[in-house]
């Protein structure tokens, strides 16, 4: 084990105790990230290199000398006995759709790639604040549309570290990629359908989709306003405690940030889930899908894998002393995907609408004589087909004659898919839950160009995660073991508004639970022959 | 509905209402790739109408309802300087003097 496979809350406390310096720490992650990371991903990456599919490709830009810096300076306070934070010395990346200054904030497309933040997202800041060391801004689905991570400009996209033929997840899997291969201990996400907690379940890591409202999305480049949620990716429940209890909290800047108290997570995660109630749902062990020959909606049971990975973790909990509760009915949660694909996409239209080639970002090279002309040129050309689709089916549902149809409807259904997590976790209902277990995930890690291009199955991939989205509720995947394909399989526990604390206190149960497992030795396969 | 207005509620001349309106462009292959992709997204989106839904249930805009103790009070309205407005400036594509340059913007003389 090298210093950057360290748990961030041990870099941390070693370096406070003066037992390895930020620097030393620093120079491990530069090491990891040259063993496995490959090339980054750029506009122009030319013909396919040897051993480009080896390699995980999690970065855009590398902040090796900024890093180096802020390292430094850690060390320097230390000498001086200065105060140095909770997360001193922690090498982080960030996911490349925050803002950070004087950096490239590129969103993973053409449209923003010459874009050089002027400002830096406050989850960010914060971050840096406590002493966290930024390495770099990681890939990401284009403008966070994906699921795969396969549909960036920025190629070659990222490969899945423990078996690069499949895809990270997306749209969060540089983040994740990245943090399961010990390229940085913590990343900071977005999840606005599943794009932490999906990609943190493909790559085996801990992902956290915090209460809507509990992190501030300022600096955070929009996608769906009202849905997205940045939220942090790390290999470990303690460690996303810590990186939540840094970023979480009111924030002058963003108005929808809830003023309500940012608990300890951290200490917090000491107390017992004795007497929890948890519940599991036969409306997540089930998949809707669409199948295109037929036209029709077609349900299916989940792999039996997945399936029996997560009554195994509910077998773990029952044994920290969790009641399980059976047959706990969320019928809406099949239309979690047809109800995202409207609101989520007028959204987006809304939010893409600021990119025309005027004040910031790629505009067309082409000489143009009339201002019209100059937008439709810029988006054609900077734009890639995951914005498109979504930018013409935004204008499409929101139009004034197909509102009611679908706009209006769309949000009455998410209406109904909230009510489905208040009546379970009501303290006065029927249910009294006080987190709900799922799997965060349909599958595993599908393979590289399987998925890709078909715009309506990979929406599909979000289908037991999206529901937190529309409801507003946290999400927390942990890892809970491989499937036979020794790819990773991730659990999903649900609660209701501001619970991330028990969330985490859940999660953090089943991994002692769960300490001596076989498979919690066993390592990504880039990191084993990157050695 | 005949049968291709149903399977393709967005036809041809729709798609390009909706290109127009988006201010986009696409030579013919994109075009036909993108509007299957979205009457496949149609598809989909049509099984919202197999849910009951009587007029007493509201929409929910967002999910979390803003109660007065989780709401930040208003900032108060205080003009603050940008400490570097020539950053922003600067990632104009085209700039001058402090000015953003673009285009002829449609317009008429007015005597």
């Amino acid at each position: 084990m090298d210093l950057c496979d360290l748990p961030a809350i041990d870099i941390s406390r070693l370096i406070h105790l003066g037992e390895i310096s930020a620097l030393e720490v620093l120079e491990s992650a530069l090491e990891r990230v040259s063993a496995v990371d490959g090339r980054p991903g750029t506009l122009d990456p030319g013909d396919k290199e040897s051993g480009d599919n080896e390699k995980v490709h999690a970065f855009i830009h590398l902040t090796a000398d900024r890093a180096r810096a802020q390292a430094e300076q850690i060390d320097q306070k230390l000498a001086a006995g200065e105060d140095l934070g909770p997360l001193a010395g922690v090498p982080f990346t960030v996911k490349d759709i925050f803002c950070v200054q004087g950096t490239p904030s590129t969103a993973g497309s053409r449209i923003l790639a010459n874009f050089i933040a002027p400002y830096t997202a406050t989850s960010v800041a914060r971050m840096e604040a406590a002493g966290g060391v930024l390495l770099g801004k990681v890939n990401l689905d284009e403008f966070t549309y994906g699921s795969s991570n396969e549909s960036s400009a920025f190629k070659p996209t990222p490969r899945n570290p423990w078996d690069p033929e499949k895809v990270p997840g997306g749209s969060s899997g540089g983040s994740t990629a990245a943090v399961a291969a010990g390229q940085g201990a913590l990343s900071l996400g977005t999840d606005t359908a599943g794009s932490v907690r999906q990609p943190a379940a493909f790559c085996g890591v801990v992902g956290l989709k915090p209460t809507y409202g509990r992190v501030s999305r300022y600096g955070l480049i929009a996608f769906g306003s009202s849905l997205d949620c940045p939220g942090p990716v790390a290999r470990n429940v303690t460690d996303a405690a810590l990186m939540l209890k840094t970023i979480a909290g009111a924030d002058k800047s963003d108005g929808t940030a809830a003023s309500l108290p940012v608990p300890d997570y951290v200490n917090g995660l000491r107390e017992s889930i004795d007497g929890m109630r948890i519940g599991l749902s036969p409306d997540y062990f089930r998949i809707t899908y669409f199948d295109e020959t037929t036209g029709e909606l077609d349900e299916q049971p989940i792999s039996a894998e997945i399936e029996s990975a997560i009554l195994s973790t509910a077998g773990f909990l029952a044994q920290m002393g969790a009641d399980i509760v059976e047959d706990i009915p969320m019928p809406h949660t099949k239309y979690g995907v047809p109800a995202y694909f409207v609101i989520s996409r007028v959204e987006a239209a809304s939010n893409l609408h600021r990119y025309d080639g005027v004040k910031y970002g790629y505009r067309t090279p082409e000489r143009v004589d009339y201002l019209p002309e100059l937008y439709r040129k810029t988006r054609a050309e900077g734009f890639g087909p995951q914005p498109k689709l979504r930018i013409l089916m935004g204008m499409y549902v929101s139009a004034a004659q197909y509102s009611e149809q679908y706009y209006n409807r769309a949000l009455r259904v998410r209406t109904l898919i909230r009510r489905d997590f208040e009546q379970v976790f009501d303290p006065q209902g029927p249910y009294r839950l006080n987190a709900l277990l799922t799997p965060t995930t349909p599958t595993t890690a599908f393979p590289m160009g399987e998925v890709y291009g078909d715009s309506v199955l990979m929406q599909y991939a979000d289908q037991l995660t999206v529901p937190a989205n529309h409801a507003g509720v946290p999400g927390l995947s942990i890892p809970v073991g491989f499937d036979t394909q020794g790819l990773p399989i991730g659990a999903q526990l649900l609660g209701p508004d501001f619970s991330e604390l028990t969330l985490l206190q859940i999660g953090r149960a089943y991994e002692r639970a769960s300490d001596g497992e076989d498979w919690r030795q066993r390592r990504p396969t880039v990191v084993a022959q990157g050695k | 509905m005949n049968k291709e207005a149903h399977n393709q509620p967005i036809s041809k001349e729709l798609f390009q209402h909706l290109v127009q309106l988006a201010a986009l462009d696409f030579s013919p292959q994109e075009a036909e790739y993108l509007r299957r992709e979205l009457n496949n997204q149609l598809k989909a989106i049509d099984e919202l109408e197999a849910i009951p839904l009587d007029d007493s249930i509201p929409i929910t805009s967002h999910g979390v309802p803003y109660t007065p103790q989780i709401t930040p009070a208003a900032r108060t309205d205080e003009w603050i300087a940008c400490p570097n407005p020539e950053d922003i400036i600067d990632q104009a594509p085209q700039a001058e003097d402090g000015y953003v340059i673009v285009p002829d913007i449609p317009h008429t003389e007015i005597d």
